[in-house]
Formats: structure tokens, C-alpha cells, sequence
């Protein structure tokens, strides 16, 4: 399956038809800076899209995490709490913020290609 | 926007670019804590140009100082340099600068943002025999960190002999450097200030060619002033700022005190003998969430007593330090509300992390 993208710059990758690893890209790290602090959502929360599931600050900024699709937090990446650097490091890989399962799972088709989402940060 | 004199030599650094007083200035280059962390432990670059550097001639050069500033001209001797500040005659901060006295002239270093109103303001205020003059095509590179003293001697051998706040003139590549021990950082470090752009550009790459030297930008320099406890203009200093509710209350030295003649004495006085509404508090959160500028304090009875002007991560302490004006007399606890949080402050007192000035 593969990798969908935001305008807002949040990766959501799906692991089963039904549930999607969600996390902010490399280019969302690079803008921010270092990171010094994350706020995750409390597990079995649910979202509308778009809504705050997340904060992230670096050094020199706030900055929200969207929900992309609407659906449930089934998991957060607590190690985020105490090494929040970790989404400077490897923000498409350990440095994931929460897993969700998806009310719409068809929706993941409106969000943006890896292809759309280099022609956005690139354009 | 205005552009570096240096920006080609930034360029090949590789640095963010950010806006900062109409300037394009370097944000950073490794990235700010990493930056921050160099200058406590090796030492850094910053390239400060963005500052205004204004010369003050004649012999009417410091009956003008004792109208402009609270400081005691008569004290401020030739190698010798001054942190102190404008005042209005409402009492408040028109701009903090750092005043030198070198051989044949008084050398004012201003903040960038506050260039054309600081000259406005000091031109109105000149009388008899005293010329101001905005020097073109400055440039301020500073050597910052517990290794700068090292760097510094493999190009200015002499310069060991400068202990903090003094300075002297030295030769680079042809032009004369003013080069001073000082900066806005806590730590031990030089400043060069020249106008020739030039000397400031071989000057600059001789100093990054050093092996402990890393460049460093403004959002180090942000971090670092604000655990040493060391106020921004815009951010914590205004027009409308009492240099006494600032804390500042030091740069007025005791003539100014017995026979004071500095504009907004009658005001400034007064809240040294009798108090401000509001003081400069520094608190401690201690957490990682970063607290910002314009962030509301409130007491435990939820009501808003203050604001913080500055606050950030510490990335030496690890826990967040911020400067917030408070109504006195100052309630306890505090707490800063962000997101809805409220978060709980301990009062502590400056700096948040020990200067390391070098003092004869």
C-alpha cells in the first residue's frame, strides 16, 4: 500500500485496509528546526479531518499536526516525549506520531501522491 | 530587504535565510541548538552587520551623553566600552547599544531595527560642538565561546591582553578593526567592528578557517542572550520601557543618580526610589514545552498579572526559561497559560546560566 500526503505536510501510511501510521515529513522537520517538544493525543480519541490531533515545537516555533482523515487513535509513539529530536532524525520512519483506524478508508485516495506532495514543497 | 555585506561568504555556508530589522540574515546553519551548544562548549561566528555602527565627534561629545543616556561620560575612558541606554522623556527605552570610547571618537553600536530612529533622535538632541555620523558599509563579526580567546590570538596576538568591556584598534588586511572583548552571548568573546568590506571579508574566513570555530546565526544568538539573561530590543525593551522595570537599573551610574541630567529622569528616578507597576521577572518552566513571546501569566486565582517578552528552550539548562513583565508587587505562584495548559513557574534569578566574561 502505498504512502499518502497532506498539503499540511503530515505522511500517513496505511498498515492494514482499515488502520494508517501517521506522521510529519521530512520537509515539515526541516522547516520547523530542532524539535524540543511534542503533545500527542490520548489513545482512543477521535478526529474529524483536519482537526488538531498534535503539537510539535522546535526551537523557533509552534506548529499543529493535523488529523488527515477522520478516525480513532489507536497508538502514539510515546519515546517522542522524552527524544523528540527523533522526528528531525527519521520523521518518516521512528519518528511517527500516532496510528489511527480510518472511519472512510477509501478516503485515502484524495490525499496527495508522493509525486503531488514533491510537486507542492518543490512548486 | 537589505542584504549582508558578507552574504557571499554565508552563502557558501550553506545557511536558512530568515527576515530579521529588513535584513536577510542567517538563521542557522547546523541547526540552532546544535549551534547554541558549540558556542557554550567551542566557539562560534555570527555575523552581526545587521547592526548600525554611529560615531559621535567633538569636544560637546559627552555633555550630549549625559542628555542622551544615564551613564557618567566623565568614567568612560579611551579602550574602554559601556552597555547603557537611550531614554525618551517619557521615561522609556528608545534603544540599548553599547557606547566605546576609542582615540578620536565615541563609537555607539545600535540594533538594526532601530537605526533611522535612533539617528533622528540623536540629532535632535546634539548641540555645540558635536557631529553624529552613520557609518556606511559596517560590518560586526563576533567570536563567541569558552575557545574564542584561542582563535582570537592566532590573528590578533595582542588581543589577550583586552579583558571584558575594553577594547582596542587593530590592523587586518590593510584597514583598521576596532576589536573588542565582549558580546551578547554570557561567554568569553570578541567583537570586530570595521568598515571596510573587504578586511571584514578576509577576516571572516580566517576565523571560520579555524579548527573550534563553527558559523552560528540568530536563532543561537536569540538563545543565547536569553539564558544570559540579556534583553532584545522589541521583544523585551520598548519606547514605552522603564530601563528600572527592565532591570537595568545598573546603567545608571551614580552621577546620574546625585545630579541627574538625562532625558526621562524625573520618571526613571522615581521608579528606582519608589518602584514600577511592572517588573521584569525571570522564570523558570521546568518542562521542555517552549513558552513564547506574548505568552500570558496568570496567579492562581486564574487572573492575567503578565507577559512573557521572551522565552525559549534552554538548550544548556534543558528545561525552558523566560523573561515576563509582572505587576508588582509580584504575585506567587505564577503560571503560563498555553493551549489552555496552565503551566506552573518558579521565580529564579539572572542569568539562567552563569556568565564566563573574562574580568582583569
Amino acid at each position: 500500500m502505498t504512502r499518502r500526503y497532506t498539503k499540511d505536510h503530515e505522511w500517513i501510511e496505511p498498515l492494514s485496509p482499515t488502520t494508517a501510521r501517521v506522521g510529519i515529513t521530512h520537509h515539515a522537520q526541516d522547516l520547523l528546526g530542532d524539535i524540543v517538544f511534542v503533545e500527542l493525543p490520548a489513545v482512543g480519541k477521535v478526529f474529524p479531518t483536519g482537526a488538531e490531533a498534535a503539537v510539535v515545537e522546535s526551537v523557533k516555533a509552534a506548529s499543529e499536526v493535523y488529523m488527515p482523515l477522520r478516525g480513532t487513535i489507536t497508538a502514539i509513539n510515546e519515546t517522542l516525549i522524552a527524544a523528540p529530536d527523533t522526528i528531525n532524525r527519521d520523521p518518516e520512519g521512528e519518528g511517527w506520531f500516532f496510528d489511527i483506524t480510518l472511519d472512510n478508508p477509501a478516503d485515502l485516495d484524495t490525499l496527495l501522491s508522493q509525486d503531488q506532495y514533491h510537486a507542492l514543497i518543490q512548486g | 530587504m537589505l542584504t549582508l555585506p558578507l552574504a557571499d561568504c554565508h552563502d557558501a555556508l550553506h545557511p536558512k535565510w530568515a527576515p530579521f530589522a529588513g535584513y536577510t540574515m542567517p538563521l542557522s546553519y547546523a541547526g540552532t541548538l546544535a549551534e547554541h551548544l558549540h558556542t557554550r562548549t567551542h566557539a562560534s561566528l555570527f555575523d552581526v552587520s545587521h547592526m548600525g555602527q554611529a560615531v559621535l565627534r567633538g569636544p560637546d561629545t559627552d555633555a550630549l551623553l549625559r542628555v542622551l543616556t544615564p551613564m557618567d561620560p566623565a568614567t568612560l575612558k579611551q579602550g574602554m566600552m559601556r552597555y547603557t541606554v537611550l531614554t525618551n522623556a517619557q521615561g522609556g527605552i528608545v534603544d540599548d547599544l553599547m557606547v566605546l570610547r576609542r582615540e578620536t571618537d565615541t563609537l555607539l553600536i545600535i540594533n538594526a531595527a532601530n537605526k533611522t530612529k535612533v539617528y533622528h533622535h540623536i540629532a535632535q538632541h546634539c548641540q555645540g560642538d558635536v557631529t553624529l555620523t552613520l557609518l556606511d558599509n559596517t560590518t560586526i563579526l563576533a567570536v563567541q565561546g569558552p575557545q574564542s580567546a584561542a582563535v582570537i590570538a592566532t590573528l590578533f596576538p595582542d588581543a589577550l591582553a583586552l579583558s571584558f568591556l575594553t577594547h582596542r584598534t587593530v590592523v587586518w588586511d590593510g584597514a583598521e578593526i576596532t576589536l573588542s572583548r565582549s558580546g551578547y552571548t554570557g561567554e568569553d568573546g570578541f567583537e570586530c567592528y570595521g568598515t571596510d568590506t573587504k578586511a571584514a571579508r578576509s577576516l571572516f574566513q580566517a576565523i571560520i578557517a579555524h579548527p573550534a570555530v563553527k558559523p552560528a546565526g540568530l536563532g543561537a544568538r536569540d538563545t543565547l542572550r536569553l539564558e544570559a539573561g540579556l534583553c532584545l530590543y522589541g521583544m523585551d525593551l520598548s519606547d514605552d520601557t522603564s530601563p528600572v522595570a527592565a532591570g537595568l537599573s545598573f546603567v545608571i551610574q551614580k552621577a546620574q543618580r546625585t545630579h541627574p541630567t538625562f532625558l526621562g529622569h524625573e520618571t526613571i528616578l522615581s521608579h528606582l526610589n519608589h518602584g514600577t507597576p511592572k517588573t521584569l521577572v525571570p522564570l523558570i518552566f521546568q518542562g521542555r514545552q517552549p513558552i513564547r513571546h506574548d505568552t500570558p501569566i496568570v496567579d492562581d486565582t486564574d487572573r492575567v498579572v503578565g507577559t512573557v517578552t521572551s522565552g525559549a528552550f534552554s538548550p544548556t539548562r534543558g528545561d525552558v526559561v523566560m523573561l515576563a513583565y509582572i505587576t508588582t508587587p509580584v504575585p506567587e505562584p505564577l503560571f503560563a497559560m498555553v493551549r489552555g495548559q496552565k503551566l506552573p513557574l518558579m521565580r529564579t534569578t539572572l542569568p539562567f546560566v552563569p556568565h564566563r566574561y573574562h574580568r582583569s
